[in-house]
């Protein structure tokens, strides 16, 4: 068998030219093995940004240290030199700088501030890999860098921690700490890493689901087991090429939405990974509102006032622009809601600028997709028909594999189809939906060599025609 | 082949499909989650008219009974008239016209 951990390890020392990589079962243990192996005293310092998942602080505390939380800039989401300087004391033992959402603003100033005063720098890239600060790589700037399998790409677990100083003595510790991971930990560390990747070509369903069944809303326990397993590393590295090669189309759909909204500020010297895009609101009451409409954003880690105003969503390189705009751009009685509650007289003004940006419909793809699901929804009849054949009112039913595929098709068909009516204009989509009538009737006489009259093509016709003109007299 | 048969459970099939549609018109606005009543209603009676839709298939030949189905958009224009309060234009009535006469044609 590979030994994909082997090779992980070389490649993330090769990518980020750092000697050495141990690699972790999480990047929270990561950082607790770290901390450990540094012997803090109680009144040992560790300064972390307010903004963050409440784990990290758990490892610190669970390490011996002190946690001294600093707020984070309100507009880059990050640690800033400035306010890190405040709380320096002779204590201090370490700071770990988050790169939030991927975004590396602040980093260099941090690391020059932390050599000044001989302080360690951990950095989290747990969402940056990739992402460089004047030309640099994000988790070179620090003394240790850990990193996260689940953030950026959808995996079981894993996490690394990568740095050019010395690691027997915490090789040492991660083996003393580790226990095999019970059956229990892996379907949590399962359950937990989908809900953690937002993986989103699983439904919101799903993942609500995962999030029950791991008991946990954040997979926030450090737990016994301390190892990687191949198989995490091979998922991981089959995954980081595509996070490099995505970098580009991440930046532009964060190019496209940095202009109608406010989100996250980057500094000009820095080039993220923005693994997610962000969205800032004036007040809770306004990110509440919106987030009640578009149930695909995500609150962010709780604590922070920062906490109170944003949402996130993860940065698919697949978001069309048109995707985009639907998600980021206030729907009508969004806007309108909003206006009651501030100022009634702006109401339609609002409501005429939105009209025009919402009309943006793909006509070419939604036919494509009507016609895709019109053929499979045709074909699904014929299973239908053959199904049907062996039909009885009974439980032996689950065994009528004609009529399962052909129902589950037409299911399928039928949530394509709503999907086909949302890009495109209904007087062009109608239509070819109701072309199905005249693939349907080929096929019954190709497959049952039913006979067709005359007669049947005249209502054939006229079915057509008129299912099209109910489809389009229902625009408004 | 029964085709009488085959035609009033189309019937039955086609009203009990347009009132899951309608009700999944006005879950449509609310959130997708399993205490939405109206969408959980909604899949029931598609569900129901699925089936008797299948048993009727058993009954007579494809064509006839996918044409006839076609049936159920006239039921959504009158239960969305009804209920809805959506109006009926001259599209939406001569659609309802021709889908009818071409139903009649297929009958014979």
């Amino acid at each position: 068998m590979t030994d994909y951990k082997l090779e992980l390890e070389k490649h993330l020392a090769n990518y980020l030219g750092l000697k050495n990589v141990v690699l972790f079962s999480s990047c929270r243990n990561a950082l607790y093995t770290l901390l450990l192996s540094f012997n803090l005293k109680s009144d040992d310092e560790v300064i972390i940004q307010d903004f963050i998942c409440d784990s990290l602080p758990k490892a610190i505390e669970k390490a011996g240290g002190k946690v001294v939380a600093v707020p984070v800039d309100e507009e880059t989401f990050n640690l800033t030199a400035k306010e890190v300087k405040k709380k320096i004391t002779k204590k201090t033992k370490a700071v770990v700088f988050v790169h939030t959402y991927g975004n590396p603003s602040g980093i260099k100033e941090i690391a020059e501030l932390c050599q000044r005063h001989k302080i360690i720098l951990i950095e989290d890239i747990a969402h940056a890999l990739g992402a460089k600060y004047d030309g640099k790589l994000a988790g070179t700037f620090g003394d240790y860098a850990v990193y996260s399998f689940t953030k950026q790409m959808i995996n079981l677990g894993g996490g690394a921690l990568i740095t050019n100083r010395d690691v027997e003595k915490i090789k040492i510790l991660k083996e003393q700490l580790n226990h095999p991971a019970s059956k229990l930990i892996k379907l949590k560390r399962l359950f937990a890493s989908m809900y953690e990747s937002r993986a989103f070509f699983l439904s919101k369903i799903m993942i609500d689901l995962a999030r029950k069944k791991s008991n946990l809303k954040q997979s926030n326990e450090l737990d016994s087991h301390y190892e990687c397993s191949n198989l995490e590393a091979n998922i991981t590295l089959r995954q980081v090429k595509k996070i490099y090669n995505d970098l580009e189309k991440r930046k532009s759909n964060y190019n496209l939405i940095k202009e109608k909204i406010k989100t996250q500020k980057i500094e000009t010297k820095a080039e993220p990974s923005h693994n997610y895009l962000t969205r800032k609101f004036e007040n809770k009451e306004e990110r509440d509102l919106f987030l009640e409409k578009n149930n695909q954003f995500f609150r962010p880690w709780p604590g922070a006032k920062l906490s109170e105003t944003i949402i996130f969503i993860p940065n698919s390189p697949k978001f069309s622009k048109m995707k985009l705009q639907s998600l980021f751009i206030d729907t009508e009685s969004d806007k309108v809601k909003i206006n009651v509650n501030s100022n009634n007289s702006s109401e339609s003004i609002n409501n005429n600028n939105n009209n025009n940006d919402i009309k943006t419909k793909d006509n070419t793809k939604a036919v494509l997709l009507a016609l895709f699901c019109t053929l499979i929804v045709s074909i699904a009849q014929i299973l239908l028909k053959l199904g049907s054949e062996k039909f009885t009112f009974s439980f032996n039913q689950i065994y009528n594999y004609p009529l399962l595929i052909g129902g589950l098709i037409y299911v399928a068909g039928a949530f394509i189809f709503i999907k086909a009516f949302r890009l495109g204009e209904l007087s062009v989509v109608y239509p070819v939906m109701a072309s199905g009538y005249i693939i349907v009737t080929i096929l019954s006489i190709y497959f049952f060599g039913e006979i067709i009259t005359m007669q049947k093509i005249m209502g054939i016709t006229l079915i057509t025609i008129g299912v099209v003109l109910i489809g389009i007299g229902g625009k408004k | 082949m029964n085709l009488k048969l085959a035609l009033t459970l189309i019937l039955i099939s086609s009203i009990v499909g347009a009132f899951s549609t309608l009700l999944f018109k006005m879950g449509a606005s609310y959130k997708i989650n399993f205490e939405n009543k109206k969408l959980l209603g909604a899949v029931f009676l598609s569900g129901i008219s699925f089936v008797i839709y299948i048993y009727a298939l058993k009954q007579a030949p494809l064509t006839f009974i996918y044409l006839t189905a076609s049936v159920s958009y006239i039921w959504v224009v009158i239960l969305a008239r009804t209920i809805l309060k959506e109006e009926i234009n001259r599209l939406k009535l001569m659609g309802i016209v021709l889908v009818i006469s071409g139903i009649i044609l297929i009958q014979v």
